[in-house]
């Protein structure tokens, strides 16, 4: 009898050491959601690329705190149901640590509630400024937003003492979102609208409405929106003879729009992500190292880089700092850590995080571009 | 305001002259031959990016663009023997599906050779707005109305002055009887 009570008692003493040695080497889970097929594939594909060269680097570093990193990963296709689904079922199953993903703003925006009442930390790599606004306890994010982008753009016209503008947008959730922001920060900057267009984003032609804004006074034109639909923009006001300075938003930064776009792209003005213009930055900016071993590496295992995956960069490398300062993966220590991230140099630009602001990025971080000759220059 | 309209006029007219040529076609394969063709607009779409291929590779955008002409023709004529031919007599809605299958086809075979996105093409003389009277009129609206206009008379002609055109539109209206 006392012979099986001591039996029993070494078992479950081993036992319990066993658990704890797997314990002690048990891998750091980092979740992630994104939409790697569907529309908005071009943004999510780099995006979980990205997330697995980092985590591979990270590995054969050594890990985090002595601990392997593990990627676990759902693909929403582009479906916010589906990414509430697949969040759930990674808080609940996979047990992970925190939430590094969201590549649509309706994929982020569906999760919110649920992070937060899990108490989970999440980074999201969408655009929408409504993910930080109001200030969530659990949430961050690390992509600029649509605000930035229209306030980016007023700064330039102001410096260029243009102040009646025309805007025409498309009927997306990215364009409508947009020009929500450029309404709303136009009086801020003293700007008039003169007009506000609009059209249905799988168009082919907007000089209807193109013409409506040549009967105005504007002194400019910006255009928000991505695909094909700006290049089309930007054409047709070449072809109604319209001298105005266009301005694009960032949905635009890539080589795609310039050769849609063509010779009419020759003059537009655009706030970009100095990853897109890596190689012009002066020596002296910090974020120039950062960039070009970034794409560098990118683009040796996968083709062109995007600014999107640089923000899954952003959210990995921010994630893994704070559970480096965090010591562990205690998710209320990583969030606190996370919110304390300062003076971070990412791809989109230099985070300064506080408990009022999410997402810790100003102004600087965009880079008001030029196209000239087929090419990005920075102007400013 | 007169300027405006005189603007929408002209955006109007070259617009509609593009769905003129589109809709050219659609009428004179259905006189032709009694059959509804779903997979018209994957053959415009094709004729582009032939076009575009055929540019990209090097060869002149004249002849490139007469090149898709004839590669799409053939296409469209392998259609009619390998799909549509042996389905004669069949039912309107029989060869309607035929078409829509042509159509899915069609645009998986670009979108493998080509990818989705989309293109650009070069206009044939340049992009250069001629002004008119406050409106603007680009080199390559003048084509396009152009080649409509010649292209619509050209098939009345042919229908109604030859032989060949008079025994199609025979058939069409009574192929037992022709």
């Amino acid at each position: 009898m006392l012979r099986t009570g001591l039996l029993k008692i070494f078992l479950a003493t081993m036992l319990l050491m066993g658990v704890n040695l797997v314990n002690a080497a048990e891998p750091i889970k980092i979740g992630t959601f994104l939409t790697v097929t569907g529309p908005a594939a071009f943004l999510g594909d780099p995006e979980l690329k990205t997330l697995q060269m980092v985590i591979e680097d990270l590995n054969v570093k050594g890990g985090l705190n002595g601990r392997k990193i593990e990627l676990v990963h759902y693909d929403t296709g582009g479906n916010a149901r589906e990414a509430l689904n697949f969040v759930k079922r990674l808080i609940r199953k996979d047990n992970v640590d925190i939430i590094v993903g969201g590549t649509t703003s309706g994929d982020s925006l569906a999760v919110i509630l649920e992070v937060e009442k899990e108490s989970v930390p999440f980074i999201s790599l969408a655009g929408a400024v409504q993910i930080i606004e109001p200030v969530r306890k659990w949430v961050f994010k690390v992509a600029h937003t649509d605000r930035m982008a229209a306030a980016k753009i007023f700064e330039d016209l102001r410096k260029r003492g243009l102040n009646k503008v025309a805007l025409i947008t498309g009927d997306g959730g990215f364009d409508k979102s947009g020009r929500e922001q450029v309404l709303k920060l136009a009086p801020e900057y003293g700007i008039t609208l003169v007009a506000d267009e609009s059209y249905g984003n799988k168009d082919t032609d907007m000089t209807t409405q193109l013409t409506k804004i040549r009967a105005t006074d504007a002194q400019a034109i910006i255009n928000f929106g991505f695909g094909q639909a700006p290049a089309i923009v930007t054409k047709n006001i070449k072809q109604l003879g319209i001298a105005l300075p266009v301005y694009q938003s960032h949905g635009v930064a890539s080589k795609t729009f310039i050769d849609l776009a063509g010779e009419a792209a020759e003059g537009v003005r655009l706030p970009a992500a100095a990853l897109v213009v890596a190689e012009q930055l002066p020596d002296t900016d910090p974020q120039k190292p950062i960039l070009l071993a970034y794409k560098k590496e990118y683009e040796a295992k996968h083709g062109p880089v995007s600014t999107f995956g640089g923000h899954a960069y952003d959210g990995i490398m921010i994630a893994a700092e704070a559970i480096k300062r965090a010591g562990g993966t205690d998710k209320a220590k990583v969030r606190d850590e996370i919110e304390k991230t300062s003076g971070f140099i990412g791809t989109a630009g230099v985070f300064n995080m506080t408990s009022e602001d999410h997402m810790g990025l100003n102004l600087d971080a965009f880079k008001m571009v030029e196209i000239r000759d087929g090419a990005w220059k920075i102007v400013e | 305001m007169l300027e405006q309209i005189f603007q929408f006029l002209v955006t109007g007219i070259t617009v509609g002259s593009i769905y003129a040529l589109v809709g050219l076609g659609f009428a004179l394969i259905y006189n032709a031959s009694d059959v509804v063709n779903f997979a018209q607009g994957e053959f415009v779409m094709l004729g582009a990016m032939t076009a575009i291929a055929l540019f990209g590779a090097g060869l002149p955008l004249a002849l490139a663009a007469i090149a898709a002409t004839l590669l799409t023709a053939l296409v469209g004529l392998l259609l009619e023997r390998c799909a549509i031919e042996p389905a004669r007599g069949a039912s309107v809605v029989t060869t309607i599906i035929i078409t829509i299958g042509a159509a899915i086809f069609l645009r998986g075979v670009v979108s493998l050779l080509w990818g989705k996105n989309s293109l650009p093409l070069p206009a044939f003389s340049g992009n250069e707005p001629i002004n008119l009277g406050g409106a603007t009129l680009l080199p390559q609206s003048l084509w396009v109305l152009g080649g409509a206009v010649l292209l619509v008379s050209l098939t009345r002609a042919f229908l109604n002055r030859t032989l060949l055109g008079k025994a199609l539109l025979a058939c069409s209206f009574n192929s037992a009887a022709a």
